[in-house]
């Protein structure tokens, strides 16, 4: 399913993947949400960065995503948004600040999402494309808690959770 | 079509409420979605009972009308009232609930909790509870129910007020 970590016996799909054929369903979920063509991976990773941000989740701030292609996110923007600057910083697209505001609100509280934020990512995106980065960031953030949930059972498993991207 | 909904339904009458529903606008990813629902309500090593007060509990957390408002069929076959759903709420510690489901609403809520924190006292009772593989379930159904609502409060339109609680079978989000 995943990823670029370094000891997968620490990876969150190794502690799903008990769960058969659902653990499947979810991976190919992952999957099909980096290879659409509705909105692109690099701005799906600013997202993911966000969100990782948001939870203060560092393993998940550090991590390389295998699904981006190389050079598809220069650093400055990588930096920007782990920093917290990225919704005011002008190396961001309108679509990209469309995106990035529409994933901390998700965070926040989902619905605080107002129709301003919605129509300027469907403007940018298209309606499929709302609905896509809304998926995106709910698998995002399921597996950033489930990963720190399972930190915190960790030291009696002998699974720490790893990271989650 | 609710009120505010913020994209189309996919239009289509296949009978499945999600293929038909907005997730259906997307066809990359709504199958597996489909997917889960059927193995978190047909394959899971948990009840569905236990499913089904976690999908509330998160439900109520997170405040998605609709989400709350569902009933499914297959808990309710399974044995689950409504009198036992309503133990769910703030002060369930102190409710006649089982050990094992006070042990899955905790972890919710930590799941929901920020940060997100699991407490060497709750990863204690949990797995005295639950072996890795019920653990990995819980975990599972956690993920998809927050996945499921958020986009639901997003997306879906917002009814004002309390909805009537509507039971509906589980085949119509897994076939």
């Amino acid at each position: 399913m995943s990823n670029a970590v370094a000891d997968a016996s620490l990876d969150l799909d190794v502690y799903l993947s008990k769960t058969g054929e659902a653990a499947e369903n979810l991976g190919r979920l992952w999957l099909a949400i980096w290879r659409q063509s509705y909105v692109p991976a690099s701005t799906l990773e600013l997202c993911r960065l966000t969100l990782a941000r948001l939870h203060g989740s560092e393993g998940d701030m550090a991590c390389q995503n295998e699904y981006l292609p190389d050079g598809a996110l220069p650093p400055e923007k990588r930096h920007a948004v782990l920093s917290g600057q990225a919704v005011t910083d002008s190396i961001f697209s309108h679509a990209e600040i469309a995106a990035l505001q529409l994933a901390e609100i998700f965070w926040i509280d989902p619905a605080g999402i107002d129709d301003g934020v919605a129509n300027q990512v469907k403007s940018s995106f298209g309606e499929e494309g709302l609905l896509l980065l809304c998926e995106a960031l709910g698998c995002f953030d399921s597996r950033i808690r489930a990963s720190l949930c399972l930190r915190g059972l960790g030291s009696l498993t002998g699974n720490d959770g790893g990271q989650a991207c | 079509m609710l009120n505010n909904q913020r994209v189309r339904n996919a239009g289509k009458q296949t009978g499945n409420a999600i293929r038909d529903g907005i997730f259906g606008l997307v066809p990359e990813t709504v199958s597996e979605i489909v997917a889960l629902y059927g193995n978190l309500w047909g394959n899971a090593c948990i009840s569905p009972t236990l499913v089904e007060i976690i999908r509330l509990r998160l439900a109520r957390k997170v405040d998605c009308p609709l989400c709350k408002s569902v009933r499914f069929d297959v808990p309710k076959a399974n044995g689950l009232t409504e009198d036992r759903l309503e133990l769910v709420e703030d002060d369930y510690e102190l409710n006649p609930l089982s050990e094992r489901e006070k042990c899955a609403i905790a972890l919710t809520d930590a799941f929901l909790d920020f940060p997100v924190r699991v407490s060497e006292e709750l990863a204690n009772r949990l797995l005295k509870q639950f072996n890795e593989t019920e653990l990995a379930w819980v975990l599972l159904t956690l993920m998809h129910f927050n996945l499921t609502s958020r986009i639901q409060i997003s997306l879906g339109g917002t009814p004002a007020g309390s909805l009537p609680i509507v039971e509906i079978p589980t085949s119509i989000t897994t076939e």
